[in-house]
């Protein structure tokens, strides 16, 4: 089986590599999209047949050749298999829905589309809660972009939508950050199934640090009656970005909060 | 002096967020996340400081062998840079949005922008 580091670093090596294309190249772009997604799907796919038919274990993912917590540490197990095929998939699908408009705007449009899709697995993957982070940030600058794939009628409305949406995402992260750094001070570790095994009951400061944590990312979530941004967004951008919106971002998110609540202990 | 600093930066936070919801304009809106962005990572830093220690920069001053007992915790520098960075993208692209709703209606007033229902 393909490793799961693949999803991230050929979403990313596409993504440069559209920003290296010439505008009039459009053609060549979508295909490298959708070559790009439909490889990034067919990861997830035979990861999750491999544990589905093949009764596979679930795997841990090391970078930088440290084991964690000095370096972040991904997991593929079935839950994050299924959950990136359905992110991938939402993403193909929308790309080749999004066609004529992805045409028009052209290589950084597309490129935008699959950091969104890259950044979505990244937080269905990651162990590290900083990295947690830095994929929640990511996802908000795309999806920033990303509503702006509006038709030109729907321009002014979606250009508040996404304005909003950043404002939002703003107050998201200065939680989050001072949640994930106080989590840190606390625990002493940034791995999440590091700070699993700390007795945070006991610790001075650390239920503060997980409550920033846990709003932070149930905002994220957009539950009612937290959702009025959102609902803009659905409302004016692009119908296939609101399906990569209301689809795999909640679902990218839920997975988050259940990652998070194993940071919380197992009662 | 740590305590100095992250009290400076909960301040900057609040005021941040103070100014972004009090302001009907967009640039100062922007101005006052930037402010708290600058709050969470005075805190940040703060966070990570130990009385008396030194720069985490192993070299002849500090031996590998003592370095455990004599820097201040690098991770928090580390991920300050990272927040940063990402700080700097939102703004920019905040930024962006700005102009293009500038040019949309003519005017930096949130409040005219009544499009949308929520």
């Amino acid at each position: 089986m393909v490793s799961a580091l693949y999803i991230i670093a050929v979403a990313m090596a596409a993504a440069f590599f559209l920003g290296l294309l010439k505008d009039d190249k459009r053609g060549l772009a979508f295909i490298v999209t959708l070559a790009t997604l439909a490889f990034m799907s067919w990861v997830s796919a035979g990861w999750l047949w491999a544990f589905v038919a093949n009764a596979a274990q679930p795997v841990e993912i090391f970078t930088a050749g440290a084991q964690p917590p000095f370096a972040i540490n991904l997991r593929m197990g079935l839950a994050e298999a299924a959950l990136t095929l359905l992110i991938n998939l939402t993403g193909l699908l929308s790309a080749i829905y999004l066609k004529d408009t992805l045409l028009r705007l052209g290589h950084r449009a597309m490129a935008v589309l699959i950091i969104a899709t890259m950044a979505l697995c990244g937080i269905i993957l990651t162990r590290d809660i900083f990295n947690l982070f830095v994929f929640f940030e990511l996802t908000a600058i795309a999806t920033g972009g990303l509503i702006l794939l509006a038709d030109e009628n729907d321009n002014a409305r979606a250009l508040s939508a996404g304005f909003k949406y950043l404002i939002v995402s703003q107050v998201i992260s200065v939680f989050l950050l001072l949640g994930i750094l106080f989590a840190y001070h606390v625990t002493g570790t940034l791995n999440i199934d590091g700070m699993n095994g700390t007795q945070w009951a006991l610790l001075n400061g650390g239920a503060i640090a997980f409550f920033m944590m846990f709003i932070a990312v149930i905002a994220e979530l957009k539950p009612f009656p937290a959702n009025g941004w959102a609902l803009d967004i659905y409302e004016s951008a692009h119908p296939a970005f609101s399906a990569i919106f209301s689809a795999a971002s909640s679902a990218a998110t839920i997975f988050a909060l259940d990652k998070l609540l194993l940071v919380g202990g197992a009662d | 002096m740590a305590y100095v600093v992250m009290a400076t930066g909960f301040c900057l936070i609040l005021i941040g967020l103070y100014g972004s919801l009090s302001n009907r304009n967009l640039m100062r809106m922007i101005v006052a996340f930037t402010v708290a962005d600058t709050g969470v990572n005075l805190v940040i830093v703060a966070v990570g400081y130990m009385s008396g220690r030194t720069a985490p920069i192993l070299d002849a001053a500090v031996p590998v062998a003592e370095a455990a007992a004599r820097i201040i915790d690098p991770v928090p520098q580390a991920l300050v840079l990272t927040a940063i960075v990402i700080g700097v993208g939102v703004t920019a692209l905040m930024l962006a949005y700005v102009y293009k709703l500038y040019e949309a209606k003519r005017t930096l007033d949130i409040g005219k922008f009544t499009e949308l229902k929520w």
